[in-house]
């Protein structure tokens, strides 16, 4: 090679994947790949498959997501307006809705999906697509999984009240951080935005969320008295082994708030230190005001992790449960305020200050 | 699942993370649309995928997704553009404005003579039957043998074509 050939190779190494696209494409194509297994017949359950087919309306859509796979990949991208988005939440998305069992898994399966419908609102709204059709096509989904959702929690919330805190949390934050992004937008002289109708339904949305999420952190902390031993055993903590069946209500339920904690610390430490390693790498990619008010964020968090830790120690684990919530919250909001500056060029950063309320 | 079956996933699964960069890098220089660029590679690993999911064999997984890409890249200038291919092949690659914002690799420490933003614009501006072969050959280093399996033309085609991409991008680039 002359040293003009070794530079243009050189050169083109600049262009990369950054870490967040290629965890982006890995979390699809894991999706895609677990949606179509290898030698499929075996790995369906058979029975769910009798009972898809059974209904003909479940069989044209189990059809239509397997052999017509092309399309509906090609769907999952669609936004309202265009003619293969009735498929992605018609179709790629109900038939997913479907192969969940658990009330719980539906419950988190709905919260994605409202997660899905606010960041179509967003990129509709940046690109000033966002008229009165697309709106209320978007604003009628949010609605049906809004109910869906409080409609799964409602299953399990007097069995495992711990997971339903949970997940009402993120739910609340994902409401919270889009509201955010599509408010900035609208606040922005340079997009024309029509994002009024969805702010207003999520701004109606949280007096009802703020009641319900009082009354649920409430009900974690009497339910746990109240459930009988054996059931919040099977439902809460399935890998729990209690060494005498003669062992208390209350310590039952201490261990069961204990094991609680444990898993959602885990899960806010996995996190927070992925986001650590993830702002280190995208540092260049993002203006320095951004990457420093993430930094500030990250910051506050792992205060609030010592804080988390020092209460589990105490066992304090309502209030450990509840740092280690914000902790996964504040990591959410991170990632979908650097997405919409990333995706979108809408830096949200600039006017808001970042941290996690105490 | 077998025991093939896990080590055909596991096979996948390590190509997607071998490949998945310098797939991206080959989409972007012939698209110059970091978007679709990464649209087109989830595509081919997904195509790639189907593939394997129907029982079919890939030996080495590195030529076959680039031969997958290639196809993906021809279907999206036949969509893009309502012109025929051939036309369009003969047509000036992409315009300044095309050229996304760039995303650098700190790892890299380099030297360099060349203007990497100009270089990089430079490639992305070339025609496209210059711009596949020298896309191939210096960003993806594939030797010229290799070119020619993959895009099925004969080797001195493909050598032809790459002297003359890079007589064009030294000129652009005012390298003497």
């Amino acid at each position: 090679m002359t040293n003009f050939e070794k530079q243009l190779h050189t050169i083109s190494r600049l262009i990369s994947l950054t870490s967040a696209e290629k965890g982006e494409m890995r979390a699809t194509l894991k999706r895609y790949m677990n949606m179509r297994p290898i030698n499929q017949k075996h790995v369906y359950n058979t029975r769910l498959v009798m009972i898809l087919f059974r209904n003909p309306i479940s069989a044209f859509l189990v059809f239509t997501l397997f052999l017509g796979s092309g399309i509906s990949f090609a769907a999952e991208g669609a936004l309202p307006g265009s003619l293969l988005y009735p498929i992605k939440v018609s179709v790629n998305e109900e038939v997913r809705g479907a192969l969940t069992i658990s009330p719980e898994a539906k419950a988190q399966w709905e919260t994605e999906r409202i997660e899905r419908r606010l960041a179509e609102a967003i990129t509709l709204s940046v690109s000033g697509k966002l008229d009165v059709k697309n709106q209320t096509e978007i604003k009628t989904q949010f609605e049906k999984q809004v109910e869906k959702v409080t409609e799964h929690v409602g299953e399990f919330e007097s069995q495992n009240p711990e997971l339903a805190r949970e997940i009402n949390s993120r739910f609340e934050a994902t409401l919270d951080v889009h509201e955010e992004v599509l408010a900035h937008i609208r606040s922005s002289d340079s997009k024309d935005s029509n994002a009024n109708d969805i702010l207003n339904t999520l701004r109606e949305k949280r007096g009802k969320r703020e009641k319900r999420e009082k009354n649920l952190k409430e009900n974690a902390t009497t339910m746990s008295f109240e459930v009988p031993v054996e059931e919040r055993t099977k439902t809460a903590a399935p890998a729990l082994e209690l060494e005498s069946t003669e062992v208390s209500t209350e310590e039952t339920s201490l261990t069961v708030r204990k094991s609680a904690a444990e898993r959602i610390g885990k899960e806010a430490k996995s996190e927070l230190e992925h986001m650590l390693k993830f702002i280190k790498e995208i540092e260049k990619g993002f203006t320095s005001g951004t990457v420093e008010q993430a930094k500030i964020g990250l910051k506050d968090a792992q205060a609030l992790l010592k804080d988390a830790e020092v209460a589990f120690e105490m066992e304090e684990y309502d209030l450990a449960f509840s740092y280690f919530q914000d902790i996964l919250n504040s990591t959410y909001r991170l990632q979908v305020l650097l997405r919409a500056e990333q995706k979108h060029g809408i830096n949200v950063f600039s006017e808001t200050e970042f941290e996690i309320e105490f | 699942m077998s025991k093939a079956e896990i080590s055909t996933e596991k096979r996948f699964i390590e190509a997607f993370e071998v490949y998945s960069d310098a797939l991206f890098r080959h989409s972007f220089f012939r698209i110059s649309d970091r978007e679709k660029a990464l649209d087109l590679v989830s595509e081919t690993f997904m195509k790639t995928w189907d593939y394997v999911v129907k029982g079919k064999e890939v030996d080495d997984f590195r030529p076959f997704l680039y031969r997958v890409l290639n196809n993906l890249i021809i279907d999206e200038y036949r969509k893009k553009k309502a012109v025929s291919l051939d036309e369009f092949l003969e047509k000036e690659g992409a315009s300044e404005g095309d050229v996304p914002a760039l995303h650098f690799n700190p790892k890299e420490e380099i030297e360099l003579h060349l203007d990497a933003k100009e270089a990089i614009k430079a490639i992305t501006s070339l025609p496209e039957k210059y711009r596949q072969v020298i896309t191939m050959r210096f960003v993806d280093g594939f030797s010229p043998k290799e070119i020619s399996e993959l895009v099925e033309e004969s080797e001195n085609a493909v050598s032809v074509r790459i002297h003359r991409g890079l007589a064009r991008l030294r000129e652009t680039l005012h390298y003497d």
